[in-house]
């Protein structure tokens, strides 16, 4: 009877935490739409997010993109043309890259680097009473907190897998060329992943950029904001933002690839 | 309007009916039937133990905490009839310095100092600015501190608390514990900076464990209240 009270419990807890996600993730969405949210101040924490998530992560992302591309495009044009597959080059390398290691490696840098930064820092920001000031001076902590930090990390996520994608496939293509995997002409190599773009793929890269980006921040800012009386609570809760992001994130990239390609 | 403010005249600016609260830590004690009536140009000066522990008393009066009894009025509307963002677009009437500093750590002083403004009214920020350099001065500040709170000596932070629990003519200035840190010498600032804001017609609600403010001169007329625990007692009117 306790284990199928605990089960019960397990499964309250965690629908009641789903509750709350969609709630707050809901909530960005209408006050993203009321008139007068994006005053200068939220748009001040909004570019500064944007900064930190996206334009300070360029160069680890393009370094990682840079070696995916070695390892992953490489392989390809080595091996598909062995196998009689070369025309397969193109579909091979959007299913690799774009469709899923882009985003799943861009997401997971962001949700390490930020998400850990965003929780912690509106943990320690609630300890002190940071935010029971904001609401002092009439700054509502969700517009002013929130609001902006969800929207920096999605737009970073999304900015920072096209610029990995990009990176990638031409470091695979100028090591391809330097390691004699003959890849050809550039302009048929880019050719044939252009044309095995579909719209359905710019619809999945979308999908998993921006939804797993509002995902991780509503977690991290739920999680920061849910400490309460103790310093101590704070590294908990940064180590709960990742675990429940990174779930997110897989689940968020199942349903996405299985909706979108089966 | 500029800078977003409805004139509104009336003469009670705070009013505390009945108000009891019971409330978790960090508060120290919550509030016991808590009356008090503050009107244009008054000021009530409430008096407090040395090392009491935090009271909701400031937070109340902003309608940050609803009251379990009795109800607070601020400008005559009782903040539970308010909605959020009518309630948020009033508290940018209210000054504060609050206890422990309240300043955003990620945020330098100047930001902090101007944050309220430039989130509340469309004002060019330089104009802004120009109003906080000005009461800096007002208040014996070379200039604005350019720097996190963490980097500014505390002695400063005070003061610049000060600038910006008066910028932008607030209608209620909250001042908890504003002297905590500065040394006695600008004393003067604060009281001259006091003397102005109460003969525009604002009202301030001082609390303060420094026994000498009471022998201020130049501070009246005010109302003495002392706090012992969660109660409000009227001690004198000057």
């Amino acid at each position: 009877m306790n284990v199928i009270a605990a089960i019960g419990k397990y499964a309250i807890t965690r629908w009641r935490f789903l509750r709350y996600l969609a709630a707050v993730t809901w909530s960005i969405f209408v006050v993203c739409f009321k008139k007068g949210t994006f005053r200068r101040t939220v748009r001040d924490v909004l570019a500064r997010q944007v900064l930190f998530t996206g334009f300070e992560a360029v160069r680890f992302i393009s370094l990682l993109a840079f070696l995916i591309g070695i390892s992953v495009v490489v392989q390809a044009q080595v091996w598909l043309p062995r196998a009689g597959q070369a025309n397969l080059l193109g579909p091979v390398l959007v299913m690799v890259i774009v469709r899923e290691l882009g985003p799943l490696l861009v997401n997971f840098v962001v949700i390490g680097r930020s998400g850990t930064a965003i929780a912690t820092e509106l943990g320690n920001m609630n300890v002190s009473g940071e935010v029971r000031v904001l609401d002092a001076l009439g700054l509502d902590p969700f517009t002013y907190l929130v609001l902006p930090r969800v929207l920096g990390v999605a737009i970073s996520v999304f900015c920072l897998t096209v610029i990995f994608i990009m990176v990638s496939f031409i470091s695979g293509y100028l090591s391809g060329v330097l390691m004699g995997a003959n890849p050809g002409p550039p302009y048929f190599f880019f050719k044939s992943v252009f044309k095995a773009v579909s719209p359905l793929d710019v619809l999945n890269l979308l999908a998993k950029t921006i939804i797993p980006g509002i995902l991780t921040g509503v977690i991290c800012c739920i999680e920061g904001l849910s400490v309460r009386m103790s310093i101590t609570e704070v590294p908990q809760a940064s180590t709960r933002a990742v675990v429940r992001s990174v779930t997110a994130l897989f689940v968020t990239s199942v349903l996405v690839s299985v909706f979108t390609y089966i | 309007m500029k800078s977003g403010k409805k004139i509104i005249q009336v003469d009670e600016i705070l009013s505390f009916r009945g108000v009891s609260v019971a409330v978790p830590p960090p508060y120290e004690f919550g509030l016991e039937d808590v009356n008090l009536v503050l009107k244009r140009g008054e000021l009530a000066l409430i008096s407090v133990d040395r090392g009491h522990g935090l009271s909701p008393l400031a937070d109340t009066a902003q309608g940050l905490i609803v009251p379990d009894q009795g109800g607070v009025n601020f400008l005559e509307k009782n903040w539970s009839d308010l909605s959020p963002a009518a309630a948020a677009a009033a508290r940018q009437r209210i000054g504060r310095v609050f206890r422990g500093g309240g300043w955003i750590s990620n945020l330098n002083i100047d930001e902090n100092i101007t944050l309220s403004r430039r989130h509340h009214t469309h004002l060019p920020v330089e104009e802004i600015y120009r109003e906080a350099e000005k009461l800096g001065i007002f208040f014996g500040l070379k200039s604005l501190p350019v720097a996190r709170p963490a980097h500014v000596k505390k002695s400063l932070l005070r003061r610049a608390g000060w600038v910006r629990a008066f910028l932008g003519d607030p209608e209620l200035i909250l001042l908890e514990e504003p002297l905590k840190d500065a040394y006695t010498d600008v004393l003067h600032y604060l009281m001259k900076g006091i003397a102005g804001a109460l003969s525009r017609g604002a009202a301030i609600l001082w609390i303060t464990s420094d026994q000498r403010i009471l022998d201020q001169p130049g501070l009246a007329p005010f109302k003495i209240y002392r706090m012992r625990g969660p109660k409000l007692a009227p001690l004198a009117i000057s």
